[in-house]
């Protein structure tokens, strides 16, 4: 039998020590009625024959998998570096439990409070908790914070915020006590527009929310909405990614007083949209009220430097109903993989490879906009711009996949009715698209739309 | 054996209160701070917060335990111990005097005589 | 030892990037761009790989060492599992590449799915969860949506008093007043008390079967009917299922949601703390609340469809941990129906025999047969001696092994809650029996030993008053 490690004669001797006659004795409390002897399961297969029907079903998946990848919308194909890989494999880091017991787990400990340290650098604020869900419920948890802080329930969020993280803030908003308020953020042609933004916060707003870059990939500048909602005493919240800040001004030295998103992109791969990580990092009097683990650095009996959880009284396992939130089991593996992302690519490997997105996208850009019948839009773009041509965008995205192209996702049959069109396509350029894909693209694009005239 | 005054009064929730005319002062008992063990953080009320007898008035905090502190009279925050924020392991040290929590000015200072005395007290931190 | 930011090197992990040139970035405005770059490590890829496997080697985990954890289920985590999330028609797949292309994927989750139902009794299930805390939010904001779409509007929760944290502040993440029910002497939950707190008000019961302490609440039938009597639902917190999987659905016993913990009884890795899956299953009359994407089969085709408009909406921004639910259907796959009894038959047998090898100086706060896990604490003489359940935690670890998990549930003093898992071998399980009943031996003649346990770990007993009073969260606020 797999993975379980007593023999019958262990089984046996057990059993005796218990004075019990079978297995099934140890359940002789459970009503009889509700014990079950018959399960519609499948057979238990081998090692071998698993390993065959998975690799088959992910051979499934291949054409997918292995094309040039233009996909965007939340989650990004960056590179992977194999180092990073290797050393997730260790498997004293991905079967430790919470560090509950820190004499035993200073090694991830350790690596998350240096996550927490980049972290808190990259989004120019003071601290940053050791991980949230994904970037969506680090913006609901982000909304939290200030509801908390402010003791006000009233928030704003910039309609450019992506629509799948707008939904999970209203699907938890009603139970939070949050009043929603989304405001456009500016339309595709005009480009980014910080005045309904600014308009929209009151004294009763606790916070503004606004995506950086948003969610067509356009950066703005976020200084004047942080004059507007501190003038009210509401917090500035940035959704912020990751590796752009090796480039753009960050969220903190814009005025944000929290940074939250998405650190897929930090070397967690694609994975079918999870695990993934929520990050949130704030200023530090805001740490009392922040969600999820924060790791301290102390020092142990013998005066040495130790890490250990810290500020735990915030947590539901101490505070229960009145916690800061709910959160148990987070993300650690994907920050330890974030932090270790962050050291292997270094302060100039992050911006070579910011600075590659804006590059790729800026060739892109200009390829296809030698094409008859495609719309571009304006904007400071980093790794994702919005096209626009006659033809429906899913029927572009199902032409280009025939030639092995996943050409971005067709807003409106994905998203359904937005400030979008039905001909356009949200597409994302990361380091790993080469000159190649690009021309490609291009021609494959030409050639659809030619058809289409 | 945690120590227990004899001029102050109690509750059960393990807050003392100290009356002097108009105004209360409220802490937790020696008894408290000894079962949180070491306090790492206080949370106090705004002066000038009208509370209602039995409302939370302050969070008390260890490393495993996060306590909530009960006004044992209505009143109005005069004043809080802001050392104790600096400075939380002061309510370990002298519970009674440099730890104390909040004052109040209370609306009605006989219903302090409806409180524990100290002998009610001492039967509690037995337990 | 030092951090990464301590550490420098000219050679940095740059040389593995290529450089796009300054043209690039002269595409940013002045007022956009950066002042001065992030702070990050500059490192050789080499020093990078021994920094971090220098940390490994200051960390245990499951593959290191026995794990006894109660509550947490710190089973094998089997190899095979983590090869197949890794592979590249898994790994390398956007979650918005269109359906056609994902159906191994689909077919992957959508059996999965099946297995879930057919385990826990439900009719239903959602994957979209990342972790057991936010599938009982799913769950409660389904109890919510249900009752809504009923013109009831329930305000109440109710949570055993030995419930885990999570619970109440889910309850109340998703809206609720959290009433605390109490438990009796015999650690079930009083029905007494059940009755008196139950009203029309009540939403739901947040129940553990086999509850927090290990013990199986027998009369798990009338507390569902005390709560369907009065309107209100019954949710089920799988941390547990382990005990019972392949053995009893709570389906059966009246549950009407449940959540299970992939991390715990599927076995897949806990990762340091997440990630994790909760997957939430649903008897069918709560089906149309459930949060999307739904994943739906129609013929030999499988998609994903947006959910029925009285769905909850939205619990992530994309459909769950993907990577971590191909790992649970691989290892129901090696299981299969007989192999999923076996789990549940071998983790009570092994908990409830610890627990009797080790009852004469760790008696159990329950005099009852336990499932999975027992609550035990150390004798009247230990605890005479000055000794807590803290010490003998730590000085487990100087013996090379995990501790238990210590003062949970809050409703024991000096509890040490001990979970032994089914993939242990008897004479683990003996090293263990042996090395607590040394321990309990120094508790009476060097408690010393013990107060300043460990010592043979990385580092000795950590400063955590320090560590709150004095926050440094981060290598800047050191300094």
């Amino acid at each position: 039998m797999p993975f379980v490690s007593l023999t019958d004669a262990d089984v046996e001797a057990m059993l005796g020590e218990l004075g019990l006659g079978s297995l099934d004795a140890l359940f002789a409390h459970v009503p009889e009625d509700l014990r079950r002897h018959a399960f519609a399961l499948p057979p238990g297969r081998t090692q071998l024959e698993v390993e065959r029907e998975l690799e088959a079903l992910a051979a499934r998946n291949d054409r997918a998998a292995g094309a040039a990848c233009f996909l965007g919308a939340g989650a990004y194909d960056h590179h992977v570096p194999a180092a990073l890989r290797e050393i997730l494999r260790r498997g004293e880091l991905y079967t430790a439990y919470t560090p509950y017991q820190p004499e035993i787990a200073q090694g991830m400990l350790q690596a998350l409070f240096e996550y927490q340290t980049m972290l808190a650098r990259l989004t120019g604020l003071d601290v940053a908790n050791a991980s949230l869900y994904d970037g969506a419920t680090a913006c609901l948890e982000a909304l939290g914070l200030a509801v908390r802080h402010t003791n006000r329930t009233r928030v704003v969020v910039d309609a450019n915020l992506n629509p799948r993280w707008r939904d999970v803030i209203k699907t938890g908003a009603a139970g939070m006590g949050l009043t929603v308020v989304e405001v456009p953020g500016g339309g595709l042609a005009q480009g980014r527009d910080a005045a309904a933004p600014a308009a929209a916060v009151d004294a009763s707003t606790a916070a503004l929310l606004v995506p950086n870059p948003d969610f067509f990939g356009r950066y703005a500048d976020l200084k004047a909405l942080a004059q507007a909602a501190h003038a009210h005493g509401a917090l500035l919240i940035g959704a912020a990614a990751p590796i752009s800040m090796a480039i753009f001004e960050p969220p903190g030295a814009m005025g944000c007083d929290v940074a939250c998103g998405e650190g897929q992109e930090l070397g967690l791969g694609l994975s079918f949209g999870g695990p993934y990580l929520g990050f949130l990092a704030a200023r530090k009097e805001l740490v009392r009220r922040m969600p999820g683990r924060l790791v301290g650095m102390t020092v142990d009996s013998r005066g040495q430097r130790a890490f250990t959880l810290t500020l735990q009284t915030r947590e539901q396992h101490i505070r229960r109903e009145k916690a800061t939130s709910n959160i148990c089991s987070n993300q650690s593996l994907c920050a330890f993989a974030a932090g270790l992302y962050l050291a292997i690519m270094g302060r100039e490997g992050l911006r070579r490879c910011a600075a590659a997105c804006l590059a790729g996208v800026a060739a892109l850009r200009a390829k296809l906009a030698a094409i008859p019948g495609v719309t571009l839009f304006p904007g400071t773009h980093w790794r994702e711009f919005v096209f626009r041509t006659p033809l429906r965008a899913e029927r572009v995205c199902e032409l280009l996949a025939a030639k092995g192209i996943l050409a971005g996702v067709p807003l409106a049959a994905r998203f359904g009715a937005g400030i979008w069109e039905a001909g356009d396509v949200l597409v994302a350029v990361t380091e790993k698209r080469t000159a190649e894909e690009i021309d490609a693209y291009a021609a494959a694009l030409r050639e659809a739309v030619a058809a289409a005239r | 054996m945690s120590t227990i005054p004899e001029e102050l009064r109690y509750t059960r929730e393990h807050e003392w209160v100290r009356v002097d005319g108009d105004v209360a002062t409220v802490g937790i008992t020696d008894f408290a701070q000894s079962q949180l063990g070491e306090i790492i953080y206080v949370e106090l009320p705004p002066v000038g917060r009208a509370v209602a007898a039995r409302a939370v008035i302050a969070v008390v905090e260890s490393v495993k335990a996060a306590s909530d502190v009960y006004a044992p009279l209505g009143g109005e925050v005069i004043e809080t111990n802001a050392k104790l924020i600096e400075e939380p392991g002061g309510l370990n040290r002298s519970p009674y005097d440099d730890g104390w929590l909040v004052k109040l000015r209370v609306a009605d200072p006989a219903e302090a005589d409806a409180l524990l005395a100290p002998d009610a007290y001492a039967a509690i931190a037995k337990e | 030892m030092e951090l990464v930011f301590e550490k420098h090197s000219a050679a940095s992990g740059a040389a593995n990037v290529p450089d796009p040139g300054p043209e690039a970035e002269a595409l940013v405005p002045p007022e956009l761009r950066r002042a001065a770059p992030p702070a990050l490590p500059e490192l050789s890829e080499l020093d990078v790989v021994r920094h971090y496997l220098a940390l490994s080697r200051r960390q245990v985990g499951v593959d290191s060492v026995f794990y006894p954890l109660g509550s947490c289920t710190m089973k094998y985590n089997p190899k095979l599992c983590e090869e197949a999330a890794r592979l590249p028609g898994f790994a390398r797949l956007h979650p918005h590449a269109p359906d056609e292309l994902c159906q191994g994927m689909l077919a992957l989750l959508w059996n999965l799915e099946q297995r879930l139902c057919e385990i826990c009794g439900m009719d239903a299930f959602t994957l979209a969860p990342m972790a057991g805390a936010q599938g009982e939010w799913t769950g409660l904001l389904l109890v919510r949506a249900y009752h809504r779409a009923r013109n009831d509007a329930r305000t109440e929760v109710l949570v055993p008093d030995s419930a885990h944290g999570t619970n109440p502040a889910s309850a109340a993440m998703a809206g609720f007043e959290v009433r605390a029910v109490a438990s009796n002497d015999d650690g079930e939950v009083d029905l007494a008390a059940l009755r008196n707190a139950v009203g029309p008000k009540t939403a739901a019961l947040m129940l553990t079967n086999p509850n927090t302490l290990g013990l199986f609440e027998t009369r798990i039938r009338e507390i569902a009917a005390v709560l369907h009597q009065a309107g209100a639902l019954l949710y089920y917190d799988g941390a547990n299922l382990n005990a019972i999987c392949g053995v009893a659905r709570p389906g059966d016993m009246g549950f009407d949601i449940v959540h299970v913990n992939v991390h715990k009884t599927f076995a897949t890795p806990h990762g340091g703390g997440g990630p994790g899956a909760g997957p939430v299953g649903v008897k069918a009359r709560i089906a149309p609340f459930l949060p999307a994407p739904r994943i739906v089969r129609e013929g030999e085709r499988f998609a994903r469809a947006e959910a029925s408009p009285q769905s909850i909406g939205r619990v992530g921004a994309f459909g769950g941990n993907a990577g971590i639910l191909i790992r649970a259907y691989a290892y129901l796959a090696m299981l299969g129906r007989e192999g999923v009894t076996r789990v549940a038959q071998h983790a009570v047998l092994a908990a409830r025999y610890l627990a009797a090898r080790l009852a004469s100086d760790f008696p159990s706060a329950y005099d009852r047969p336990c499932m999975h896990e027992f609550v035990a604490t150390p004798s009247a003489a230990i605890l005479g001696k000055g000794v807590k359940t803290l010490d003998i935690a730590k000085r487990l670890i100087d013996c090379g092994f995990h501790p238990p998990t210590v003062y949970f549930p809050m409703i024991v003093h000096e509890a040490l809650m001990v979970e032994p898992t089914e993939t242990e071998t008897k004479e683990r399980l003996d090293a263990f029996v042996a090395a607590m009943h040394v321990i309990a031996a120094e508790a009476m003649a060097t408690p010393e030993k013990l107060k300043t346990a460990p010592q043979n770990a990385p580092v000795g007993r950590v400063d955590e008053v320090k560590a709150a009073r004095e926050l440094v969260l981060t290598y800047d606020m050191a300094r």
